[in-house]
């Protein structure tokens, strides 16, 4: 089998080297360079707190597939496997009030039906178990997730892709896909530059440019993709002391330090699109985010940010992503993107099935909500 | 010496927020070669962690691009000057959360 996967962040690259490992022969093109777009830009936190439960479910697994990939990597003699700098990290959802409690409360209990472990703690409590920088008087209550993790998401999906190599896959970036035919003998696949590539399927991992690459063939991902304005910003180092990620979901909030040591604050969807990536909305993330720092941690006061960026992130109109076997070339198209907020949580598990479906014409029981064309 | 891998006897510096010395840059560039098959500045300064720290480039950009173009050349890839410049991005100099916190707007 050949197959043609496009899009080079962390989707695409597990997609690409599960692949590559059973013996497909794989060719990755990506548009620009790898892990450009909402990969490269997440705060690369793995969290059970999601808003459905087969998300939690796939989420479950997440850590232990980077943790299996992590050693693969290593054996193979990848440089990158040793800068996965991961860590466990319980992730603390906080209620600012009374009404956001009551919303949070119903989460938690989905989080706990599905399988994860979730505690409910005053904010004295948060403070004392999990982070001594919180300010007990901003916030009314939490739900902490202690088997939470984090990662680095340039090493994992580097490492993806030079194991996806050593197997065999060739990978090309700056080859932005123009053009692509599917007829009886497979797809046909143009880029920018004027290469032509041909294989037997084609898998759509493109993120938030997704939908454009599926209209090229006529095809749709039947549920509607937004590309939703997210954005992020990272401060100067200090010595490594916050393990966990604090989450104000109401907010799209994040914030966690690294083990690279900077502190890295996220707003994952700012509600509105935002095509041109202006500057005036990079400055109302940087209000908008800098005021919940420093309400909920005022320590942070005088911390220094360095650098701060914006991103399209893939949002879908019922919050599930888009898994499985395009409704219009069922034999030959796999559409893979649609990952919200939560591409990092969900898209390495979501990934590996997803390459075993391909490879086998099976179904995947965790991946059924998620198919294209499905009624939104 | 192993003979193997040239060593600087005195280590040069080539960013000082992050550490990196020009030895490591040069391995960082055969790595991202070797296993990414990827020459372009964006992933070269992720890669080499050179141009992430406090200064974010103003002192080794430059040396950033001196280094990536010299070993490009060493490696017959032709230069595409877009490629050899890392996106600039806001703030321009650092900047505390507590000044961005007292602006107005945002009722959020």
């Amino acid at each position: 089998m050949k197959a043609i996967v496009v899009g080079g962040g962390i989707v695409g690259a597990r997609v690409a080297e599960s692949l590559a490992a059973s013996g497909v022969k794989v060719t990755l093109l990506e548009a620009r360079y790898f892990t450009y777009g909402a990969t490269g830009r997440s705060t690369g936190s793995v969290t059970v707190q999601q808003r459905k439960p087969e998300l939690v479910r796939l989420a479950l697994e997440t850590k232990e597939r980077i943790l299996a990939f992590k050693k693969k990597a290593a054996e193979m003699g990848i440089p990158f496997a040793e800068r996965f700098m991961d860590d466990d990290s319980p992730h603390v959802a906080i209620a600012l009030d009374e009404q956001e409690y009551g919303e949070l409360k119903k989460l938690a209990s989905l989080w706990r039906e599905a399988g994860a472990e979730v505690e409910e703690l005053d904010p004295e409590s948060v403070k004392e178990k999990y982070v001594p920088e919180l300010n007990p008087s901003a916030f009314y209550k939490a739900f902490v997730t202690p088997g939470d993790y984090k990662f680095m998401p340039h090493p994992y999906t580097w490492a993806s892709i030079a194991a996806a190599r050593m197997e065999g896959a060739e990978t090309y970036t700056y080859e932005e896909v123009v053009k692509a035919e599917v007829s009886s003998e497979g797809v046909r696949v143009l880029t920018a530059s004027g290469k032509e590539f041909k294989a037997d399927k084609l898998v759509i991992a493109a993120g938030a440019a997704s939908p454009r690459i599926a209209a090229l063939i006529g095809d749709t991902p039947g549920v509607e993709v937004k590309p939703m304005y997210a954005a992020g910003l990272v401060t100067e180092p200090f010595k490594y002391t916050m393990r966990p990620t604090i989450r104000v979901l109401s907010k799209a909030f994040r914030f966690l330090q690294t083990v690279r040591k900077e502190y890295v604050a996220t707003i994952d969807n700012m509600g509105f699109e935002n095509p041109e990536l202006s500057t005036e909305d990079s400055l109302e993330f940087l209000v908008r985010a800098s005021k919940l720092v420093v309400r909920l941690l005022p320590v942070f006061a005088y911390v220094n940010i360095l650098r701060s960026w914006g991103a399209f992130v893939d949002f879908t109109a019922d919050g599930y992503p888009v898994v499985g076997w395009s409704t219009k070339y069922p034999d030959t198209v796999y559409h893979i993107y649609g990952f919200n907020d939560y591409g990092l949580s969900v898209g390495p598990t979501a990934a590996e099935l997803a390459a075993k479906e391909i490879l086998s014409g099976t179904r995947e029981p965790l991946l059924e909500k998620f198919r294209p064309g499905r009624r939104a | 010496m192993s003979g193997e891998t040239h060593r600087f006897e005195h280590p040069a510096i080539v960013c000082r927020c992050m550490d990196v010395t020009q030895e490591e840059m040069v391995q960082a560039f055969n790595a991202m070669v070797k296993f990414l098959g990827s020459f372009d500045a964006d992933t070269y300064r992720r890669i080499s962690s050179a141009v992430t720290g406090f200064c974010q480039g103003r002192g080794c950009l430059q040396h950033l691009q001196r280094i990536l173009s010299g070993e490009l050349r060493k490696a017959g890839v032709e230069l595409d000057p877009d490629k050899l410049v890392p996106k600039r991005r806001p703030p321009l100099q650092p900047v505390p959360f507590a000044v961005f916190a007292s602006m107005e707007g945002d009722g959020q």
